[in-house]
């Protein structure tokens, strides 16, 4: 019954917030279905088949954001690790270090990536610097936040017994509450590694280098074909990266 | 004698004051192992006290059976001891050592003489049975020692004997998480025992087992601490059990103490006091 | 002593010492492992292996760690800038966050009932056709594959410049995104409740109706608040690819040097996704209880 009432009260809320939104941007889903033909028409005439130009080129703009993607999820865990800890209540008694730390990490991933490197484009100038930085800072702000919480779920218990023991809070660490948590860890690591390769792909269209450069630069064109094949190879790389985190997740789990 | 009384009586007042070494060692012989002196702990969420002027020594190789019904501060009382819990006020001597008011490294090397079983095991589902049993040791290493694992040698065949006496040899590299409940509670038992303690303190060891388990673990208990002369305090929600294998029984309620005593001096009146119901019903009910 | 290793049943007799013979050989053994080899290696070969492709990636992306250095004095001077906000146009600021966040809003609504809908159809145990589930399913990967901002960038081109094209743009990725999560969602119902339904006669529809929604409430609620977050990121920031809506407020500001008034714009965004993210953690709370 419970559930049933906060349906009905989350359809309310929806059907109100709809009625709202439409009203305030006139969006016409008619419209949108008649433009669906327009787009569809333009997606198979203009972008089918697709055109393979400059597979050089190509070849090195995917390197270039695989790069970016696993160097930041990289350097982004080693971060999250060492501020998790410290965000974790039960793990770092020291009340105020672990409220700026949760704090920090709640206004680096509150800020979209984009405007992450819009701000850091006005002081590095455009570039694949931008886009790694960029990537670091939003990834350890959702990999602090991750990784909190896999802490607090399984520090209680942990801890209580190992600290009954005599141990200090090092070697509870390092023994106990670090192999408990190693596969959570690997799991949100390869979340994150998803979610970047992605990203590195959007920051690539607005100059960070890499397969959204190209497919941009295509775009803008009128080289829809090119275009098609980049996005394509985007498609491709994110649904191998999605295979492979899969397999990874029950390989290691 | 005078100077016993009076000390013995400030004792019980809770007072915040450290006892200087002559009082310490009027008020409580050497013999015993653990001294509870007017203990009392109020969590800050709450207005009434968890545990209110507990006071009662155990002697070494004693087992001592605490009951009451849930929330009578059963928990809070064992958690005291070792500090896991911060009482309010009180003393608690630990083979003749204050560990109430001490700094947090005196706390630990304390903690190394007090071993601990939980309901809920508290194992590390993750490593295998030889690794968490490792981890009673801890205590005794040097960080560097404890935080890259590097237990000696000579601790480890003492794991293995204890295992295998416990009827887990065949388990020593299989995950704690595969294991029954049975088999986990006596991986958590020696765990406790790799710490070489004075004093076991168990939480509910047998709340969450099935009553054929739950008597393998309270034999290994009692023989363990018999063998070794370990003075045991084991919370216990079920009487049965508790007349069964301790000598003795604090009964709890409402944070006080009502009845301590030897086991066989139990009577049912008394039990029903402590559960504040009666018999016919607990026995339906408590187990 | 080989002998014992080979044979199972001779180690687990036990001689007077009550300890069976292969744990004495351990006993007598050097040095005793503690843990199970085996089973930590994935682990640790992952572990090792993301170590060096991360120095890998990092050391072939070539970047210029001293000219980054050089300028992270300029970063702290953009910051200190933009901390001056200046209220100059921020009715517009406003506004455009109105638009980004209707935008989120509309593409959630209607990307939640196709989603609903397209999950019922691939969700294998309630599909009316096998094949359909595995094409909608492929389809989904597809779309979901490729970034949200490229398919609104395709939209623009073919319907032009404005909101209607966010809204159809992310309302497109979220429904392959509800599609995928619901479809799985709806196979998690357990078959007797199916069942149940099925026996009193009841056709596909009101199967559905009556059995697979009700029994996946709390997940669709769970998703579709995790997704609202989500949404509210993407629409932020498809302003600057010209979609409109506040990025492209603040894309605006920062082109043209006006750090006050991004830094404001920015905060604003803050705070609005720092709202939605505790709602949808209070959400998740309730949800799973």
């Amino acid at each position: 019954m419970e559930s049933r009432r906060a349906a009905r009260t989350f359809l309310y809320v929806l059907f109100a917030l709809f009625v709202i939104s439409t009203a305030f941007t006139k969006f016409n889903p008619i419209d949108a279905l008649l433009a669906q033909g327009e787009f569809w028409n333009f997606i198979f005439t203009d972008f089918i088949p697709p055109r393979i130009q400059r597979l050089g080129a190509l070849f090195t703009a995917v390197k270039q954001t695989l790069y970016m993607a696993i160097g930041a999820t990289g350097v982004s865990a080693v971060l999250s690790l060492i501020l998790g800890f410290l965000g974790t209540p039960a793990i770092c008694r020291f009340r105020l270090v672990g409220a700026l730390v949760r704090g920090f990490a709640s206004l680096l991933r509150n800020i979209p990536v984009l405007v992450w490197a819009f701000i850091l484009v006005a002081a590095f100038g455009i570039g694949t610097a931008v886009g790694v930085v960029s990537l670091v800072i939003s990834t350890v702000g959702e990999l602090t936040r991750y990784f909190i919480e896999t802490l607090d779920e399984i520090a209680g218990e942990n801890i209580e017994a190992l600290e009954a023991t005599g141990a200090g809070m090092l070697p509870v660490i390092t023994q106990a509450i670090v192999p408990a948590a190693m596969p959570s860890f690997i799991a949100w690591f390869l979340y994150c590694l998803e979610l970047n390769i992605r990203a590195s792909t959007i920051l690539g269209m607005v100059g960070a280098g890499g397969i959204g450069l190209l497919m941009t630069g295509y775009i803008k064109q009128y080289n829809y074909g090119a275009a098609s094949t980049a996005i394509i190879a985007v498609a491709a790389i994110i649904i191998g990266a999605n295979l492979l985190t899969d397999y990874l997740r029950r390989v290691i789990l | 004698m005078a100077r016993k009384a009076t000390a013995a009586r400030e004792v019980s007042r809770g007072l915040s004051r450290k006892l200087s070494r002559a009082e310490r060692e009027v008020v409580y012989p050497l013999r015993n192992i653990l001294e509870v002196g007017g203990l009392k702990k109020t969590y800050r969420s709450a207005r009434k006290p968890a545990v209110k002027d507990v006071t009662f020594s155990v002697t070494k190789g004693e087992m001592v059976g605490v009951i009451g019904p849930s929330g009578a501060g059963k928990s809070t009382l064992l958690r005291c001891i070792n500090r896991l819990v911060e009482p309010s006020a009180g003393h608690i001597l630990i083979g003749g050592e204050e560990i109430t008011g001490v700094p947090a490294s005196k706390v630990r090397q304390l903690r190394r003489r007090i071993g601990m079983v939980f309901q809920h095991y508290n194992l590390v589902g993750r490593l295998t049975v030889m690794q968490n049993v490792m981890h009673g040791r801890l205590g005794y290493m040097s960080t560097l020692r404890g935080v890259l694992g590097l237990y000696s040698e000579e601790d480890k065949r003492q794991a293995v004997k204890i295992l295998e006496q416990s009827e887990l040899g065949e388990f020593l590299y299989h995950r704690a998480d595969k294991l029954s409940g049975g088999q986990k509670q006596r991986v958590g038992v020696v765990r406790a025992l790799m710490q070489q303690p004075s004093i076991l303190l168990c939480d509910e060891p047998i709340a969450s087992l099935d009553p054929a388990r739950a008597q393998v673990i309270m034999e290994l208990i009692r023989n363990v601490c018999k063998e070794r002369e370990i003075a045991c305090l084991v919370n216990l929600h079920q009487v049965e059990a508790a007349a069964k294998y301790t000598d003795r029984i604090i009964g709890m309620n409402g944070g006080e103490v009502v009845y301590d005593g030897p086991t066989a001096n139990l009577s049912e009146q008394m039990v029903e006091r402590v559960y504040g119901k009666p018999m016919d019903q607990l026995m339906i009910k408590g187990i | 002593m080989n002998a014992n290793n080979a044979a199972p049943e001779l180690a687990a007799e036990k001689n007077e010492d009550g300890i069976s013979l292969s744990l004495k050989e351990c006993l007598k053994a050097k040095k005793i492992p503690i843990r199970d080899a085996r089973h930590e290696r994935p682990i640790r070969v992952f572990l090792y292996s993301s170590f060096i492709l991360t120095v890998i990636s990092m050391s072939l992306l070539d970047l210029d760690w001293g000219k980054l250095a050089g300028r992270v004095p300029r970063l702290g001077g953009v910051f200190w800038e933009m901390l001056h906000f200046s209220t100059e146009r921020f009715p517009l600021t406003l506004l455009t966050l109105a638009e980004t966040v209707a935008v989120s809003i509309l593409a959630l609504i209607y990307g939640l009932i196709l989603g609903i809908a397209a999950g019922a159809l691939s969700a294998s145990n309630i599909t009316p056709w096998k094949p359909l589930s595995v094409i909608l399913k492929c389809v989904y990967a597809f779309i979901r594959a490729v970034p949200t901002p490229v398919w609104v960038l395709l939209v623009l081109a073919s319907m032009g410049f404005g909101m209607a094209s966010g809204v159809v743009g992310l309302g497109f990725h979220c429904f392959a995104f509800f599609g995928k999560v619901f479809s799985q969602l709806f196979e998690e119902v357990p078959e007797e409740t199916i069942e149940a339904v099925t026996a009193t006669g009841a056709n596909r529809i009101q199967i559905f109706f009556n059995a697979v929604l009700p029994a996946s409430l709390s997940g669709i609620l769970a998703w579709t608040s995790l997704r609202f977050e989500t949404n509210y990121i993407e629409a932020s920031i498809l302003g600057m690819v010209g979609a409109g809506g506040v990025g492209y407020t603040i894309l605006a500001a920062m082109s043209s040097y006006k750090f006050g008034r991004a830094g404001l714009a920015v905060s604003v965004v803050f705070a609005f996704a720092l709202a939605t993210e505790l709602l949808t953690t209070q959400i998740k709370r309730k949800v799973k209880m």
